[in-house]
């Protein structure tokens, strides 16, 4: 059974905020209105976050995709007194929105902030409420949410390969960030295989996660500047 | 001088207890059955004649076998076999007169999923090779097509199903 990871490269991430757009669609993660903007409340899955790497006057400004980590260790789940998010087998920690009570245990718990409580019931600006994702559900207010690895993508590729009596193959299962990704900086795929790209660029002096030192032991790792 | 408060006598209580578990059974039995919609479908398609020329289920509801949603036949399914009267149904005349006005018709579903469930036909008809009837009961011997689903679903009845046959019931397979 495969363990699901993804490797940014923050060297050749352009801050397009691609992979923003690519998710909110793909998971019907609605726009912010200007009511929710005045309450800051908006919030979307994959956010880039701004980030100043050196002193000045070298001072580099970055832009630095942030999804849910996927934490093998997670403590958002430990929290949760329903099971209403728990990690699966694959390494995917999901959210189930009909069992949230959304006492936003979990927000609290996250040290990585990338849960998100539905304050409000989600509405879409004309015309795009027509072209919501169907693979989805919409959440309902009173109910957390957060980056999913769009897990319903995996399903499609399991329901696939097991109608055609055969294994996933690599590359069949991608979240929608990484492969809308233009400048290639997203990488997916089995952390356990020692063969796939994400385990490959893993184990190059490059790598480090956030907020290691924590014990979360995130499934998202990040390639600092090349040398 | 104000009145002391009114205590009811114990007829007005006993009436009181029986009117209440009068309205709590309607309420809780009666209501539900009388309360259920019937879908009346725009023609009588009668399954049985159909089944009778061995049509598979597959041939009208095209996507059962690779789709979430197993899909309700579009008109060229029909025009398929009736471009012309085959038949002596008055019920075939009147598909005819559909077709002839090219007006897509709408056939009402019988079973709908609440909004956040995800049911997959291709999971289970081909993957599970499940038959259609194990869900649906015999829809192959209907004459007249039924005014509400034979076979009422719930989860408990799929999580019975996966457990008996210990098939995997990951949450998020149908919650996602
Ligand atoms: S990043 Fe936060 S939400 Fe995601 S698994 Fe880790 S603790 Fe849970
Ligand atoms: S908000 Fe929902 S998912 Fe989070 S801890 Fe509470 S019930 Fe669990």
């Amino acid at each position: 059974m495969a363990r699901w990871g993804m490797v940014i490269d923050l060297d050749t991430c352009t801050g397009c905020q691609a992979c923003t757009i690519a998710c909110s669609i793909e998971n019907n993660v609605p726009p912010p209105d200007p009511d929710g903007s005045d309450d800051h409340r908006p919030f979307t899955w994959m956010r880039l976050l701004p980030w100043i790497g050196e002193e000045s006057p070298e001072a580099a400004g970055r832009m630095f995709p942030r999804p849910c980590m996927h934490c093998d260790d997670p403590p958002c789940t430990k929290v949760c007194p329903v099971d209403a998010t728990n990690i699966d087998r694959e390494g995917i920690v999901r959210q189930i929105y009909p069992r949230c009570i959304g006492c936003r245990y979990c927000t609290t718990a996250c040290p990585y902030t990338v849960r998100y409580f539905n304050w409000k019931t989600p509405s879409w600006p004309e015309p795009l409420e027509e072209s919501l994702n169907p693979d989805v559900s919409i959440r309902p207010a009173g109910v957390v949410e957060k980056c999913t690895f769009c897990h319903h993508r995996l399903q499609r590729a399991h329901d696939t390969a097991a109608a055609e009596g055969r294994e996933l193959q690599e590359g069949e299962y991608m979240p929608a960030c990484v492969e809308v990704c233009p400048s290639q900086s997203m990488f997916f795929g089995d952390l356990d295989d020692p063969d796939s790209a994400v385990s490959r660029r893993s184990r190059t002096t490059r790598a480090f996660r956030l907020l290691e030192e924590l014990g979360t032991k995130p499934k998202v790792i990040y390639l600092r500047k090349g040398e | 001088m104000s009145r002391p408060p009114a205590t009811p006598t114990p007829t007005a209580r006993i009436a009181f207890v029986v009117a209440f578990i009068v309205v709590f059974v309607l309420g809780l039995f009666v209501w539900p059955l009388l309360s259920g919609q019937e879908i009346a479908q725009p023609l009588e398609f009668n399954h049985l004649a159909h089944a009778e020329y061995d049509i598979e289920c597959v041939d009208c509801h095209t996507y059962v076998f690779t789709g979430l949603d197993p899909g309700l036949p579009d008109n060229a399914v029909c025009f398929d076999c009736h471009e012309e009267v085959i038949g002596e149904s008055p019920a075939e005349l009147l598909l005819i007169e559909w077709l002839q006005r090219e007006e897509e018709i709408p056939w009402r579903p019988l079973y709908l999923q609440p909004a956040h469930v995800f049911f997959s036909h291709r999971r289970h008809a081909t993957v599970g090779e499940l038959e259609c009837s194990v869900c649906h009961g015999d829809f192959g011997q209907m004459e007249q097509p039924p005014t509400s689903a034979p076979r009422k679903l719930t989860m408990d009845e799929c999580i019975d199903c996966h457990a008996e046959t210990e098939v995997d019931d990951d949450c998020t397979s149908c919650h996602r």
